[in-house]
């Protein structure tokens, strides 16, 4: 009984000084709220690291790898590409766009009066150049760019799309695709509002509104504010949209007008290029994802905006302006 | 073309003239709380000609803006430039990288002190309000926008408290060497279209 009593206080004893201790004892630093200069720094750091957690990404979703990569001959940067069905490629930079053939020989040069913001290339390989507010139109073989239709002075052209003979047109700026007949004239204005249901159209928070045709005739528009691809029949009725929500993960698109840029593979998938967390993925035409081209890794800058094509070998194109490269990117067999 | 397109026109005039009005409204408001605090500048600082100023175009939020000004709260604050915003549903600015919702909820706010009001403008578009008092100049807003949005939101020093040391402790701090000396008359190195006569 007595030398219980004695263990029962010193254990009372022990717990005392050890809660004392435990009281005493040095914070961890995520606690400690006495330095602030740490904590504001911690703040930015912890940003950082949520960016590089969504950066990464499992190597077992890349598709693809890099095969080429090169600066053009006469460009300085590569802001806009383009690939005819006889796969010369054409790239744009500056004011300048360069023709060459599938194996990067230069073909032909034309200069343009303002800078060259989009290119499209129809099945005659006539190439239209998007240029502030005006499209060009350089024949095949031509070195000398005629207007083709000028949307106005306060236009944004972002992206051109040929399909059969109609040249699609986008305008950030009206927030509109404008359809043209091969001589220019305006035929029909594509808004993106579906009576009832989507009274808003087209949500373009920055000039960032990529078309591209669609598989049998149909066009790809990107409703980049609410980060959706939406396709049209040719006369401006929707076919379907995807994906449903935005989203931070791999699979979803996030930020502020992503998807910045799309273009269409063979059987029809979606390949789309990101700005903000840069990533480049490629989707079913149905919007089921199916993997990733290119990772932020492959990007110098989170801010980029990639210009994409495909080629009859649906080899991916990438217009990287801060690299002024092409980069071609292939299946990974 | 859509079918209702008349109706359409009209309802889209009338939306487009209501977030005008929205944005001239809050320009307005930023040039009494800017109009003021030059005001304030220009009688605190009467002897000096110059005075301390960040350029945003040099900053990168590494937040020392928050704690090495010599006041505290620090003289530094977000600033918002609505004109280059692109009113999105989800901010880069205000919605944590990682938010589990897009709404307004405090968990999926970035910013520490709940600073930036998110007001609801017409589907789908938000307007985003720095709450100044609350600000405590820390950039992360400002990092999320610039890496996922136009970049709209940035850092000034508010002359309306700033206390023009000789020596700007935040400009010997800064690891971009973004703080120079600007003349008292134009105070701000703001973005977009605002300037110190017009918003
Ligand atoms: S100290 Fe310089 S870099 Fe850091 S947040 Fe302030 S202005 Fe930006
Ligand atoms: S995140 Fe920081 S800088 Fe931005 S409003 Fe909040 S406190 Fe101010
Ligand atoms: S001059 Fe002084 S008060 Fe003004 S921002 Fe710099 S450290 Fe702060």
């Amino acid at each position: 009984m007595k030398h219980g009593t004695v263990w029962m206080v010193l254990a009372g004893i022990v717990a005392f000084v050890g809660t004392l201790v435990w009281q005493g004892r040095p914070r961890q630093p995520a606690q400690q709220v006495a330095n602030p200069a740490q904590a504001a720094e911690e703040r930015i750091l912890s940003y950082n690291r949520q960016i590089e957690e969504l950066s990464q990404i499992d190597p077992a979703l890349v598709l693809y790898r890099e095969t080429h990569a090169w600066t053009p001959e006469g460009l300085d940067s590569v802001t806009a590409i383009a690939v005819d069905d006889t796969d010369h490629i054409y790239a744009g930079g500056g004011n300048t766009v360069v023709i060459m053939d599938a194996q990067k020989n230069m073909l032909r040069q034309i200069s343009l009066e303002d800078n060259v913001s989009c290119l499209a290339v129809d099945e005659q390989q006539n190439l239209y150049v998007g240029s502030t507010h005006m499209v060009y139109r350089v024949d095949k073989h031509a070195t000398e760019a005629q207007r083709f239709a000028d949307l106005g002075a306060d236009a944004i052209i972002t992206s051109i799309a040929v399909v059969g003979d109609a040249v699609f047109v986008a305008n950030a700026s009206s927030r509109t695709v404008q359809k043209f007949n091969p001589d220019g004239i305006l035929e029909l204005v594509i808004d993106g509002k579906t009576g009832l249901q989507d009274t808003t159209g087209f949500v373009i928070p920055s000039p960032y509104f990529d078309i591209a045709p669609g598989q049998g005739g149909t066009l790809w528009i990107v409703n980049p504010g609410r980060h959706r691809l939406e396709e049209y029949n040719l006369n401006g009725e929707r076919i379907t949209a995807w994906p449903e929500q935005s989203g931070m993960r791999v699979e979803s698109f996030c930020g502020c007008c992503n998807p910045t840029h799309i273009a269409r593979l063979g059987d029809g998938s979606i390949v789309t290029s990101e700005k903000g967390v840069p990533r480049i993925k490629v989707y079913t035409s149905r919007g089921r994802f199916i993997g990733v081209v290119a990772t932020p890794d492959d990007f110098d800058s989170h801010d980029v905006s990639l210009d994409l094509a495909v080629d009859a070998n649906d080899r991916i194109l990438v217009a990287d302006p801060y690299r002024s490269q092409i980069r071609i990117f292939e299946w990974n067999d | 073309m859509s079918t209702n397109q008349k109706q359409n026109d009209v309802s889209a005039t009338d939306r487009v003239s209501r977030r005008q009005w929205m944005q001239d409204a809050l320009r307005a408001i930023a040039a009494g709380v800017i109009g003021a605090a030059t005001g304030l500048m220009a009688t605190r600082s009467k002897a000096s000609t110059h005075v301390w100023q960040l350029d945003p175009t040099k900053c990168t939020q590494c937040g020392r803006c928050e704690t090495a000004c010599v006041l505290k709260p620090s003289a530094v604050r977000a600033v918002h430039a609505y004109d280059m915003c692109g009113y999105c549903k989800l901010c880069g600015g205000y919605h944590h990288p990682q938010a589990k919702r897009i709404d307004s909820a405090a968990e999926n706010q970035l910013c520490p002190t709940g600073a930036i009001q998110r007001t609801f403008i017409e589907n789908p578009f938000y307007e985003y309000t720095i709450i100044e008092e609350r600000c405590i100049g820390c950039a992360v807003c400002v990092k999320g926008c610039s890496q996922f949005g136009n970049g709209s939101l940035f850092l000034q020093v508010r002359h309306d408290r700033c206390v023009n040391c000789n020596e700007c402790a935040i400009a010997v701090a800064c690891p971009a060497d973004a703080f120079l000396r600007v003349p008292t008359e134009h105070p701000y190195l703001l973005k977009g279209q605002r300037n110190e006569d017009t918003v």
